[in-house]
């Protein structure tokens, strides 16, 4: 994976630095709440129901088992023991105190990290496939791209203060991971006839109150002409998008009002006069991480697969289930479910913490990836330790054989952590968790998604789950709203609302009539849900959910 | 008022209040609104209705571009401290400040602002030197060279040193060249090929300088052109990468050692 040299490793010393000061001007009241707001959001901390929330960044969901072991002792010494995956690759700490943050933003930068721009008005975070570089249909590894935007967004002087937040994520597959078109800016890599990089841009993807599907910008975009390309898309928009309503400020709102050719009319403007001058060692920093990544990539000799004929039959079902395709025969990129049945989506203890870092060292060159749908990645597996290393999961409770199944929930933290929510998640994730684990052991319902978000704002991505659940707030009660037929790979679609809503002891068994309804729709076993409902559409799923109930 | 200035970080206080001159823009709804202001023809006054509205940074930065150097642009309003480098990196020439703000941030917190905050960012921002054009000033270029032509140019130099980047499995089973001046550093680590974390230092222990005339081999040039781009990084300036390698690459029948490389050329190796 990408190693800091002295720039890097100074960059984030100074920022930890700077807002060390920043929380003590704070502190004696120099700074107003106001104006501390942005500087805090954009070092990652939060201010939610009943405490600080800490989001911490792991830049395109790569991490390494010391950057582990330091989370570990994060969540032990100043938290409550545990933390939690988010859909943006990172981990939150719910409970630090303001005046820790900053030891713990030292921490991190001891390790290569930061919490710079998880949060706030500007650039976050950069998302990508969670098989990146070991992918069996991978066109480009897109992690030198998402390293070359990691690096040209940090503290960008331009847009740290944007009408709104503005997500990007890159994927450089056959098959979208890493929910694309679902960002402000979608960043599809491929290569062009003579091998080089291009890259295929879409724009205005996003959730929240008004969920889009990104439109095409622009195909086959050289590297060369990314950044200012990227840099003049980003001008435009904050230049123009819309500051005096937050729920209309993302850039989806401004390519709708303004059209998608006027947008890309006043970019190609802005693109003509703009001073080049400042990418022109763009394309020699690429071909430096690339190497890196390259060079730090272990060397992998291709090899057999596993015989599992007389494995157990759990061993059987956990490899089944949560194994993936490997580029290289006789290796395996092994997904780890941090959804058990009955537990909270995307939460680990830092006990847990500090065991999976052991086993990335004894079974996955040191190296693990968090994904968009809160679990674990080992890209790096041997087809023959995969045994072992079920076994050291089982030990620390993280063998559930349910990758991509329905009770691979992803779930936000709802009203139980976050001030902005209107019904709680966490524990129709448990209760859903544990009544579909029971049928998923029964019934082959295949791969679904289900999604579950705790207001509007779909931090728990519903409407692009194959089932959305969204917790709203109907007369201080809470109600359960369910949204079907979405779906966040290359042919992404936003979900349809099922109808009215339910409280929440009824969400169990309206799910487990929706389940039925499909079950029994289904063109054959190997139909997908979103392309049965596709095809059967909604009628059939409402009467079974509101009349046959 | 304050004024705080790009030119020699200068913090100054101005009687009266507040002045604006040149074109003055203001952040309204829907758009900024310009009107002219009287007096100055060759500047810009941006007003920042609040610290979290930076549509004023990139109305600079167009600016600037336009208007060229010595043009001056004027930040008032309502800035924190926190944002003066963002101001000088996008354009912003001065930066003018109501005596009641100064006192509230403290004028010590506006005086050391820009020296505080990270100025060194990865891309062009500004007039400090960025971190890419740092990496990349002194573009050493690696050289390229097969193991045939590489032997040759070893055995002409008094000093150069043929730098072997692979593992001990490989020196030890596959074996390794026989010349003189040759050091062995892993760049990965086996058996599960880990980056060796310590290649620098090890290189630098070896007694090869940034001056020193390095040929770095591995199996078939992958790992030996990343090792020599590390070296680069860290200032070693005569590079070579051996681009077929000690094995070269995979012949038809998938095999190596026979298509090209040092073995294949028939240079002289031998093992432990």
């Amino acid at each position: 994976m990408y190693a800091y040299d002295t720039h890097d490793q100074a960059f984030v010393e100074d920022r930890a630095r700077e807002f060390r000061d920043q929380v003590e001007r704070r502190l004696t009241g120099q700074l107003s709440e106001e104006e501390f707001r942005p500087l805090r959001l954009q070092n990652g901390l939060y201010l939610q129901l009943h405490a600080y929330m800490l989001r911490i960044a792991i830049p395109y969901g790569e991490l390494n088992s010391t950057q582990l072991r330091k989370l570990g002792y994060i969540a032990d010494t100043y938290d409550k023991g545990y933390g939690h995956f988010t859909t943006r690759q990172n981990i939150q700490f719910n409970w630090p105190k303001l005046v820790d943050t900053p030891d713990i933003l030292d921490h991190l930068a001891s390790v290569q990290m930061h919490a710079i721009q998880t949060s706030g008005n500007c650039i976050r975070n950069v998302t990508s496939d969670p098989f990146a570089g070991v992918a069996a249909d991978e066109f480009v590894d897109p992690r030198p791209v998402s390293e070359l935007l990691r690096q040209w967004s940090m503290l960008h002087p331009e847009f740290a203060f944007l009408p709104r937040k503005f997500k990007f994520a890159v994927t450089g597959a056959a098959e979208d991971r890493a929910a694309m078109k679902f960002h402000d800016i979608g960043i599809w890599a491929k290569t062009d006839d003579s091998g080089h990089p291009v890259f295929d841009l879409y724009v205005g993807g996003g959730q929240g109150r008004t969920p889009r599907v990104a439109k095409p910008f622009e195909p086959a975009v050289a590297l060369p002409d990314l950044l200012p390309l990227l840099d003049a898309m980003l001008r435009v928009y904050n230049l123009h998008g819309r500051r005096d309503n937050k729920y209309k400020a993302r850039i989806k709102i401004l390519v709708e009002e303004l059209g998608l050719e006027n947008y890309r009319d006043e970019v190609r403007a802005e693109l003509a006069g703009m001073d080049t001058a400042p990418f022109q060692s763009a394309v020699d920093e690429y071909e430096r991480i690339h190497a890196q990544f390259e060079a730090a990539q272990p060397v992998m000799e291709p090899g057999e697969s596993l015989d599992l004929s007389t494995a157990s039959a759990s061993l059987q079902a956990w490899v089944g289930q949560n194994v993936a395709a490997h580029r290289v025969p006789g290796w395996a990129v092994v997904q780890i479910s941090v959804k058990p049945k009955g537990g909270i989506p995307g939460d680990v203890t830092g006990t847990q913490m500090l065991a999976l870092a052991d086993l990335a060292d004894a079974f996955s060159a040191g190296e693990l990836r968090i994904t968009h749908r809160q679990n674990v990645v080992f890209p790096y597996v041997r087809a023959g330790d995969l045994p072992g290393l079920f076994k050291g999961l089982q030990d620390i409770g993280l063998a559930e054989d349910n990758i991509g199944e329905a009770s691979d929930i992803i779930a936000c933290p709802g009203l139980d952590y976050c001030g902005l929510a209107t019904a709680r998640s966490i524990p129709v994730a448990q209760e859903l968790s544990t009544m579909l684990r029971a049928r998923e052991a029964t019934d082959a319902l295949g791969p679904i998604s289900l999604n579950i978000s705790g207001c509007i704002n779909a931090c728990g991505h519903h409407h692009a789950a194959n089932i959305g659940i969204l917790g709203l707030n109907k007369a201080e009660k809470e109600n359960y709203q369910i949204t079907l037929g979405g779906r966040s790979d290359e042919n992404a679609t936003v979900g349809e609302v099922l109808g009215p809503g339910f409280d929440r002891d009824q969400v169990p068994a309206a799910i487990g009539r929706v389940l039925d309804t499909y079950l029994s729709l289904r063109s054959g076993a190997d139909e997908r849900f979103p392309d049965t409902y596709a095809r059967v559409g909604k009628a059939p799923f409402k009467e079974a959910v509101y009349v046959g109930a | 008022m304050w004024v705080l200035k790009e030119q020699g970080a200068a913090f100054d206080h101005h009687e009266g209040p507040v002045s604006e001159a040149g074109l003055r823009v203001d952040g309204g709804e829907p758009g900024l609104q310009e009107q002219a202001f009287d007096g100055c023809e060759d500047c810009l006054t941006l007003n920042f209705p609040s610290a979290a509205d930076g549509r004023g940074f990139s109305y600079a930065r167009r600016a600037r571009r336009e208007r060229g150097e010595g043009f001056r642009i004027i930040a008032t309003g309502n800035l924190m401290p926190d944002q003066a480098r963002m101001a000088f990196q996008c354009g912003f020439s001065e930066i003018h400040l109501d005596d009641e703000l100064v006192s509230r941030h403290g004028k010590e917190a506006w005086r050391r602002a820009t020296d505080v905050a990270p100025d060194q960012l990865y891309t062009k921002s500004g007039k400090a030197p960025s971190i890419w054009d740092e990496r990349h000033r002194h573009r050493v270029k690696i050289q390229s060279l097969t193991a045939a032509e590489a032997f040759g140019a070893l055995q002409e130099s008094t000093n150069a040193v043929l730098l072997d980047v692979r593992t001990t499995a490989e020196w030890q089973f596959v074996g390794r060249p026989a010349f003189e001046r040759s050091v062995g550093i892993q760049w990965q680590t086996f058996p599960y090929g880990a980056a060796n974390l310590s290649f620098l230092e090890e290189v630098s222990e070896a007694g090869l300088t940034q001056e020193t005339p390095i040929f770095v081999l591995c199996r078939s040039g992958v790992r030996s052109l990343a090792a020599a781009e590390a070296l680069k990084e860290a200032g070693y300036k005569d590079l070579t990468n051996v681009s077929d390698g000690f094995e070269g690459a995979k012949n038809a029948s998938g095999r190596r050692g026979l298509l090209n490389g040092w073995k294949a050329a028939n240079l002289p190796w031998n093992q432990d």
